[in-house]
């Protein structure tokens, strides 16, 4: 560059770009730091700007910040942002894992059974269309609320973070089936039932080949019986049938003089037991359910569920034949505690047969129950992967810094080595 | 299996004690005619008891006028709430005894007015069949009481079983005789009983 | 016309112009308290005490004004004042008027001259109309604004009657709901003695059973209807008012007011007239004795809550054995309420007029009858006491004219100071070291098991078996028996004397019967001695506190049964079991169990269906009725249910209030921690 205009001109464009660039790097320090190449937002619950996004997307990758486990829809578009190209990752402090599933029960009273699942020890708002229904804490393994009554659906929540479940609508109830020996024991394991609502026949022997039905008994099949109680062994004709029904997907439950028949052998869950002798001078004064004559059903067959325990001996146990389920009892005479119970004796021994029967009772498939996204936070897992906390550190512009610091740096060096050569200061 | 055990109720106000042999003449007849578990003896059992509630089906019967106490009437009535029944029988034959006018105002006022049952109420069917309604004694036809031959039994219903069974037949004169003389009867007159136990322990 | 003529005319002008004034001030005042009142009205619906007194107040205040206006124009009536006025007015007068008025003297034919030339008209015209105008425009004004209120208004300001409440302050065609408001007039039957009552709009209307109701509204009644379920009422009319009148129901039911499109309904509840109280004093319990004659005193208390018509005692005496019994029966010392609320009868039954015999037996009881004389008389009876005649030959042993107390009976304290010794060792057991806790929980042990001994020697001795009342403390000897074996020895006992009638000597306690009471009571001490003795009093507390019930049962179940035990007869159940003939027996079956009537599940499935319709109006009507239909079965869920209705018709928010009466009928949730290990599963 001979002419020393022109030379002047170069130097003085040297120092603009050097300029230049360091204005750039300095406003760029006031700017949020941002990781090269990503879009960080805090809220990205709008679905307006993930729509946004999926036309024009701010960026080559997403780093996504929850305060709230995100809905389902907002979940499905990040991942169709995922598969578009985009990558996305997630963060969020403090995400409570929350699930919830709602079934039917098998109750003329109706009510619905809530599980939930989540972080030991939280306490579970329950809350309906309504307004509050109750809240359950959570053990290591969640909660169990039976909810008599539900409006329209259920949510769960815990802090912010909330599920919703449709009430699944009743199905209707088919009758159940009660056989055995005419007695008080029967007499009043069908007046408790049909108390209950249960439309319920009876075969009860009064004598050799001769029954006092009441109801009208039919052919044990799914679709006329939920659930058939054997309560001795006047059941015993029928146990070939009982075993179809069963395997069929119907509910059966044997009373304590039921569980030692041989013909129900290959059904039972537990035992055939034995009786346990318990001090019974004189007092048949029953006020409660540990007062009643024990039948121990030990020991457990090996894919039973042991239900409840009395003075350490299995007094209830169930498991699951083929399509149905059976439960066995272990408490005798419990029309001796509706009747010599205390004032609560009377629904409490309705509402435990009615309990039993809801343990194994046939109930058809109805709608409602399944959240549409049962348990968010492990969905989000599941579609996008474990969290990953953004990069804070990373200089303003990534990597575009410091080729910006290069540039400036060489124009400051050239514009020097230019006017040292020239000779001016 | 618990078995059935034929209660006789015990009241302070009159001689509930009348008709000593029943029990053991209706135990005979439902051991007979059925395979029904039974004891062997009745029991008594004071009305006003708790021990009550141990026997949902009670027997009651007498000459005498029938005044519950408050303790009586409280057990009886959760006697009946609780799903038992009562059956009571007016030794007296006599509609215009003090027995029949005293236990009916008692049983109203604990457990509400009597109604006549019908003649083909379920009962009159539960094992037995007995067409024309409430057999009659030999009382009756006797002209014993107030001479009269009652074509109905009384009743309390609740929620379609009877909870009170009232008879002015006097079944406790017709049964009141030792079982083993029943060989000697042509036609066994405590069948009726049968019935009202099977109804019992299946309604 | 002379001067004096002239100033006379002039204040015969200026005296109507006052009185005309005073008038309008008058009613202007009245007019404007009454307008204000009526607009106050309109906005607030005064109650009637208030429209009253402001009518009266606007009265006095319009005669007042009147008054004060005029005395303070008192002046027009003078002829001096007029003069005064005219030459202040006039100043042409030059004090010439007053000077002829006044009769001040000098020449009179000079002031004449002068006074006929000065015309005072003009100023006399502007006084009159400055004096008259004001009042009179005021005072049209406000009786015009006043005449322009609806009628409603005008007719509660104008003339309050203290049930003219439906009347809303808008007149008719202003409100939007001809049901509202409703005033219900409640008239109680006359026995109760209860003062009649309006209620203004009531949602619900609760009263005694037997009044009479009269529902007021003011509505155009061509079309309306009105029924109480499936039966219609009448609906009387009177002008732009409608009465419908109809006795309280026995059972709630729901009142339907139907006017084209619009409806209401009203809940009607009853309120039953309880029956009398009545106590018999005395005699205390039932009784046994030997004389024929003497006296017995009768005593009884008798209380209702809207007065007792009588009341009286009434005795039943039952003669005979076997099957053959007569029956006298009488009332005695009968005795008006006066309508008091509680009455006290009291007589002495005279054994000798009964004419008694051995073996005869006493009932008597008190009785009570109210003044309930619309829905019947409301009759109750006392408890009946038994008062037996003990023939000649039985138990001369029996002398008691009351029940003695079982001998057992002394052990009641003894259990309770035990129960309660443990109960307090069980509160301090986290205090106190374990020997320590072992040592006094021994300490009770031998206690308790002195005390069965005690009770042991009891039954055996009602038995008529050997036993010893002393009580050995701490001594654990082979006379120590378990339960079973106590059983074994008193079957054994009662067997060996054969079923006889016991008998007793005079000096031995008159108890007759084995009791089963104290066998029991006998197997809680047992059981209740075996925790204490291992140091577990937490565990003996249960036992102890059965045996101390059972022990209040022995006491109950003592009664004195005079006629013997009947040998009971065993039946050989293996010998006749099936021996019968079956050919003709045949069950016939019967249809499935009926529950009637409005249970929970049916409540709550109404229930929810209502509230799918809420906030809809038919969903406010159909939670009215049910509410009605719950006031049997689920009482706590239809007084649940009144806010929520209450708080729905008002427009309010009732979400709490549903939500508190369905947690009434449902039930609470049942929450466990956990998941269960089978569905379903209770």
């Amino acid at each position: 560059m001979r002419s020393p205009a022109n030379r002047r001109a170069l130097e003085l464009l040297l120092r603009a770009v050097a300029f230049t660039g360091l204005i750039w790097l300095i406003a760029g320090s006031f700017m949020p730091h941002q990781p090269a190449g990503r879009v960080s937002l805090a809220e990205p619950s709008r679905l307006t700007l993930l729509r946004q996004w999926s036309l024009n997307p701010p960026a080559d990758s997403l780093s996504v910040k929850f305060s709230t486990t995100p809905e389902a829809p907002v979940l499905d578009w990040l991942v169709a942002l995922r598969r578009a190209g985009t990558g996305v990752t997630w963060s969020g402090a403090g995400l409570a894992p929350l699930a919830l599933e709602v079934e039917s029960r098998a109750d003329p009273a109706g009510g619905v059974l809530v599980r939930a699942g989540g972080a030991p020890d939280r306490s579970v708002a329950l809350r309906d269309r309504l307004g509050a229904l109750d809240s359950l804490r959570l053990g290591r393994v969640g909660g169990t609320a039976i909810v008599p009554a539900a409006e329209g659906v259920i949510v769960a929540s815990v802090h912010a973070e909330s599920v919703t479940a449709v009430v699944p609508v009743g199905s209707p109830l088919h009758r159940i089936l009660v056989l055995g020996a005419a007695g008080w024991e029967s007499k009043f394991v069908v007046t408790a039932l049909s108390e209950r609502g249960w439309v319920v026949d009876a075969r009860l022997t009064v004598a050799p080949r001769l029954s006092v039905t009441a109801g009208s008994p039919a052919a044990l099949d799914t679709s006329a019986y939920a659930a058939v109680i054997a309560l001795d062994s006047t059941a015993s004709g029928q146990s070939d049938a009982i075993t179809r029904y069963v395997h069929a997907g119907g509910g059966l439950i044997l009373g304590p003089d039921a569980v030692n028949l041989r013909a129900f052998r290959d059904l039972l869950p537990a035992g055939p037991g034995h009786a346990v002798a318990r001090p019974s001078l004189l007092v048949e004064r029953v006020t409660t359910r540990a007062d009643l004559p024990i039948h121990d059903l030990a020991p457990l067959r090996p894919n039973a569920v042991s239900l409840e325990l009395a003075d350490g001996h299995l007094v209830a146990a169930a498991r699951r034949v083929g399509g149905g389920r059976v439960l066995a009892l272990g408490l005798g005479e419990t029309w001796r505690w509706r009747m010599q119970g205390d004032e609560s004796a009377l629904a409490a021994h309705r509402a435990w047969w009615a309990a039993n029967v809801a343990a194994v009772a046939y109930l058809p498939v109805a709608g409602g129950g399944k959240p549409v996204n049962p348990a968010p936070l492990a969905s989000l897992y599941q579609a996008l992967g474990p969290p990953v906390e953004a990069n804070e550190g990373a200089s303003p512009g990534g990597s575009k810094s410091w080729l910006v610091l290069l540039s400036v740096m060489v124009s400051l060096l050239g514009e020097w080595t230019s006017r040292r050569l020239r000779g001016a200061v | 299996m618990s078995e059935f055990v034929f209660a006789t109720a015990q009241y302070e106000s009159g001689d509930w004690d009348s008709a000593p042999l029943v029990p053991a003449n209706v135990i005979d007849s439902v051991a007979r005619y059925t395979s029904l578990a039974v004891a062997p003896t009745g029991v008594i059992v004071s009305l006003g008891s708790p021990d009550l509630l141990r026997y949902p089906l009670v027997f009651l019967t007498g000459h005498l006028p029938v005044r519950f106490s408050q303790a009586e009437s409280r057990m009886l009535g959760e006697l009946i709430g609780r799903g038992g029944m009562l059956f009571v029988d007016d030794h007296n034959h006599d509609v215009d005894g003090v027995f029949h006018r005293t236990a009916i105002e008692e049983i109203a006022r604990v457990a509400g007015p009597l109604n006549d049952l019908p003649n083909d109420h379920p009962l009159y069917s539960a094992y037995f069949h007995f067409t024309g309604g409430p057999p009659t004694t030999s009382h009756e036809l006797n002209g014993w009481g107030d001479n009269l031959v009652h074509k109905h039994l009384q009743a309390v219903q609740r929620e379609g079983r009877i909870a009170v069974l009232y008879s002015s037949k006097d079944y406790s004169s017709e049964w009141n005789y030792h079982p083993e003389t029943k060989r000697f009867n042509s036609v066994d007159n405590t069948r009726f009983a049968v019935n009202l136990v099977v109804y019992a322990l299946t309604r | 016309m002379n001067a004096r003529a002239r100033v006379s005319a002039t204040r015969q002008q200026l005296s109507a112009a006052v009185i005309a004034a005073s008038l309008g001030w008058g009613l202007a005042v009245a007019m404007t308290l009454l307008l204000l009142t009526a607009l106050g009205d309109l906005a607030f619906e005064l109650p009637y005490e208030l429209r009253a007194a402001a009518r009266g107040v606007a009265i006095f205040m319009g005669v007042a004004a009147t008054l004060v206006t005029a005395f303070r124009s008192r002046g027009a009536w003078r002829l001096g004042s007029v003069a005064l006025w005219l030459e202040e007015n006039a100043p042409t007068l030059n004090y010439a008027l007053v000077t002829l008025i006044l009769d001040a003297g000098g020449s009179t034919e000079a002031l004449e001259d002068h006074v006929a030339r000065v015309d005072w008209r003009a100023p006399l015209r502007r006084r009159i109309g400055r004096g008259t105008v004001t009042p009179l425009l005021v005072a049209t004004l406000a009786t015009g604004a006043f005449l322009l209120l609806p009628t409603n208004a005008l007719t509660r300001v104008r003339s309050p009657r203290p049930d003219d409440g439906f009347l809303a302050p808008r007149g008719p065609g202003e409100s939007s709901d001809p049901f509202h408001p409703l005033q219900v007039r409640i008239i109680p039957p006359a026995y109760s003695g209860l003062a009649g009552r309006t209620l203004q709009d009531p949602l619900a209307v609760a009263a005694l059973q037997g009044s009479r109701l009269q529902i007021e509204g003011h509505a155009s009644a061509e079309t309306l209807t009105a029924g109480v379920g499936d039966s219609s009422l009448r609906v009387s009319t009177n002008g732009d008012r409608w009465t419908i009148s109809l006795p309280m129901p026995a059972r709630p039911r729901v009142l339907t007011l139907t006017t084209g499109t619009r409806h209401r309904l009203l809940t009607l509840e009853p309120e039953p007239d309880s029956i009398p109280q009545v106590h018999l004093l005395l005699p205390s319990r039932d009784t046994a004795r030997r004389d024929l004659t003497g006296v017995v005193q009768l005593d009884a208390r008798a209380r209702d809550d809207f007065g007792l018509e009588s009341a009286w005692f009434e005795y039943i005496i039952s003669s005979g054995e076997g099957e053959n019994f007569t029956f006298r029966s009488g009332v005695i010392s009968r005795r008006s309420g006066d309508n008091k609320q509680s009455l006290g009868i009291t007589t002495a039954l005279s054994l000798d007029s009964l004419r008694l015999a051995g073996g005869n037996v006493i009932h008597v009881r008190a009785v009570a009858r109210d003044r309930n004389t619309s829905t019947g008389p409301g009759l109750a009876a006392s408890e009946t006491r038994t008062i037996r005649i003990l023939r000649p030959d039985e138990g001369d042993s029996v002398s008691v004219d009351a029940m003695a107390p079982a001998q057992g009976d002394s052990s009641l304290l003894s259990q309770r100071m035990l129960l309660l010794l443990t109960e307090s060792l069980q509160r301090r057991r986290p205090r106190l070291r374990r020997d320590t806790v072992i040592e006094e929980s021994r300490a009770i042990a031998r206690d308790q098991s002195a005390l069965r001994r005690r009770v042991a020697d009891v039954i055996f001795m009602r038995l008529g078996g050997e036993g010893s009342a002393e009580e050995s403390e701490g001594a654990e000897g082979e006379s120590e028996l378990t339960p079973e074996a106590l059983m074994r020895a008193a079957s054994d006992t009662a067997m060996a004397n054969g079923g006889k009638p016991l008998d007793f000597s005079e000096d031995e306690s008159p108890v007759v019967a084995l009791n089963r009471p104290l066998l029991e009571a006998y197997n809680a001490m047992w059981d209740a001695g075996r925790e204490l003795e291992i140091g577990e009093p937490g565990r003996a507390i249960p036992h102890m506190r059965a045996a101390l019930e059972a022990i209040q049962h022995a006491r109950q179940a003592e009664r004195l049964y005079l006629r013997g035990q009947p040998k009971p007869v065993v039946v050989d159940l293996a010998r006749v079991r099936l021996a019968g003939k079956l050919t003709d027996a045949n069950p016939a079956g019967t249809g499935p169990r009926v529950t009637g009537g409005e249970t929970t599940g049916r409540l709550l499935d109404r229930f929810t269906a209502v509230l799918e319709l809420l906030p809809d109006e038919r969903a406010v009507d159909s939670l009215t009725v049910l509410r009605i239909d719950a006031l049997d079965t689920a009482p706590g869920f239809a007084q649940a249910l009144a806010p929520a209705i209450a708080n729905l018709r008002a427009g309010r928010d009732a979400t709490e209030s549903l939500v508190q009466a369905r947690r009434l009928l449902a039930g609470p949730a049942a929450t466990t921690t956990g998941l269960p290990s089978w569905s379903g599963a209770p």
